[in-house]
């Protein structure tokens, strides 16, 4: 179990290496999603409640021994601690030592950076391994590959409004394995998490634990000035897009140029969802009449707010996309844009409005409300489609 | 020894400690130190259009790039507070971030003046660390304790409080043998990772 210490550590390639010598699979909290390559055959998918595979969490219960390194047992990684910890040993390193225990007493607890700890972990493994002294763990590896390849959701819909699934397809054919995405809360980032794939450490920035709305575009910034090459690619809800849009004015001055995604289903989405127990859909719904659409303007009109006008008048440029045929043009057209101009540039795609999300209180109820993967077509772009036995 | 502001030492700590980039906006309780940053000329800063937007930046510029350290500046009141989301989701999820603000003159606070907030009291419970500087004097080593904590243990953000009086104040202070500490970083031992590893080798999952 891989947490944001590895990465805040600068650790990841010592993390690999310690998987690869002693063939255990590596579990990536959200904080350290990209530490270990999602194409790699030791990752084995993410744990948790809501930003989680399906397969990550089958691992994570057939698993009986953990071994957590800079990661903090968030509540919505383990879900409850006794479905979480049941029939497993758990060894916790954390570089704080009141962390130890916080949340469930472990077995044995190390404080050590992550990156002092992963040294010694590599270099005491690779010494057993070549004594001979570490089991062979590839049979176990194999079973969480086989999840990996099986344990799918659907994204190849065809539905226009499109649904969000589909979006993550597009955007994961589109989008090569440098790219950084950026994203906060929701169910865009949750199903984000679900759908999207991450290869490099640093290349999903997200705020796990605090989550506040609007976060998207001033960390997308950051990152660009930070990095002036990195290909960055931020992901919005409409509602975290316009909690602080004002901020795209500050791309447009600053030339600090990058792609946003933001999939408008004019709704709070996933508070929508959480409203389902209470019966209720109150206070949630962002969709209007915009006075200044026509009549017959449809989703323009009804889904209020027209972001095209907004980041326009912004400094920034907007395309809108109605159906899938229409994300590769976007994309291209995005990317030049960004080259020509030097400003933020967003892709605003109308949704569906209503999407439920695969989510659930513990790691082995979640509820799965959409169509699950029956073959390799219904999820052409799960990391299944590339693995070879 | 070189007499300067204690605005102008806190740039040049700022500028050996690594820092290249700011974000933030600026406001009368804050002006020495963009006059400071103006003058010195070594650190970038990006105009945000809202304060806790230029504190989402500064997370952002510090979980791109290892090593990296964002700045984040407002003034006096309502900027602090502005960023305390940032300061929130930065010490929630260990992202070492530094947020400057502008105070009231030492004399004023206290008397509820225009813009003057406890804003050290108020960010206490986000921060590794919050201060109101009292002493000019102290500046230097404020940053330096600053970049130290943020830097140290577990990672996480740091919230600098400089009245005006401090900022404008001048100070004796020698950036040439100033050094940045090192930071304090827990490492296991051999014994225990052996340990660690007899147990997972005891896993029956093969």
């Amino acid at each position: 179990m891989a947490g944001g210490g590895v990465i805040n550590a600068d650790a990841s390639e010592l993390l690999v290496r310690f998987a690869e010598a002693t063939g255990v699979p590596v579990i990536p909290t959200l904080m350290a999603w990209g530490a270990i390559p999602d194409d790699h055959p030791l990752m084995a998918g993410m744990c948790g409640l809501q930003t989680s595979h399906r397969y990550g969490n089958a691992t994570m219960l057939a698993s009986d021994f953990v071994l957590g390194i800079g990661n903090r047992w968030a509540n919505r990684h383990t879900g409850s601690v006794e479905v979480y910890t049941k029939g497993r040993t758990f060894v916790h390193v954390d570089i704080e030592p009141t962390q130890i225990g916080r949340v469930f007493t472990p077995d044995f607890g190390i404080v050590s950076d992550a990156r002092a700890a992963l040294e010694l972990f590599v270099q005491v493994a690779e010494e057993m391994k070549a004594k001979g002294l570490l089991p062979e763990r590839g049979a176990w590896a194999g079973e969480c590959r086989q999840r990996k390849k099986t344990m799918l959701r659907k994204t190849n819909f065809a539905d226009v409004p499109m649904k969000p699934q589909r979006v993550y397809q597009c955007m994961n054919n589109n989008f090569s394995h440098d790219t950084c995405y950026v994203s906060t809360i929701g169910l865009s980032q949750i199903a984000a998490a679900q759908f999207l794939h991450v290869y490099n450490p640093r290349h999903w920035i997200n705020c796990g634990q605090a989550g506040p709305l609007g976060w998207t575009i001033p960390a997308a910034l950051g990152v660009r000035a930070a990095d002036p090459t990195r290909k960055i690619v931020a992901l919005s809800g409409d509602y975290d897009f316009q909690f602080m849009i004002e901020e795209l004015a500050v791309g447009a001055q600053f030339k600090l140029p990058y792609i946003h995604i933001v999939v408008n289903n004019s709704y709070l989405g996933l508070i929508r969802q959480a409203q389902r127990g209470f019966e209720m859909d109150y206070c949630v719904q962002l969709g209007f009449d915009n006075i200044n659409a026509a009549e017959d303007a449809g989703v323009e009109r009804s889904y209020g707010v027209d972001h095209m006008k907004v980041v326009e008048g912004l400094g920034c440029k907007a395309i809108r996309v109605y159906k899938q045929d229409e994300m590769t043009p976007a994309i291209q057209r995005a990317e030049q844009l960004m080259a020509e101009f030097g400003v933020p540039v967003v892709i605003e795609v109308m949704l569906e409005r209503v999407t439920n999300i695969a989510m659930g209180t513990e790691i082995d109820a979640i509820n799965e409300f959409e169509a699950l993967a029956e073959s390799a077509e219904d999820a052409p772009t799960a990391i299944a489609a590339a693995m070879l036995d | 020894m070189a007499k300067m502001t204690a605005a102008q030492a806190a740039v040049l700590v700022m500028e050996k400690e690594g820092v290249t980039q700011a974000f933030g906006v600026p406001g009368a309780a804050i002006n020495p130190l963009y006059s400071a940053l103006r003058k010195q000329g070594s650190i970038a800063h990006i105009l945000a259009r809202h304060v806790e937007g230029a504190s989402h930046m500064a997370e952002g510029y510090t979980r791109a790039v290892a090593g990296n350290i964002g700045v984040c500046i407002g003034t006096s009141g309502p900027a602090g507070t502005d960023m305390i989301t940032g300061l929130y989701s930065a010490w929630a999820d260990s992202i070492p971030i530094l947020c400057i603000t502008g105070q009231a003159p030492r004399a004023r606070l206290y008397k509820e003046d225009f813009q003057a907030v406890d804003i050290e009291s108020i960010s206490k419970p986000v921060t590794k660390w919050s201060v109101t500087v009292r002493e000019p004097g102290q500046v230097p080593q404020v940053f330096q304790q600053a970049f130290h904590l943020m830097r140290s243990g577990r990672p996480g953000p740091v919230l600098i409080d400089l009245p005006f009086d401090v900022q404008m104040a001048q100070i004796e202070f020698d950036i040439d043998s100033y050094e940045p500490l090192t930071p304090y970083k827990p490492a296991a031992t051999r014994a225990q990772i052996e340990k660690a590893i007899a147990m997972l080798n005891a896993a029956e999952r093969r």
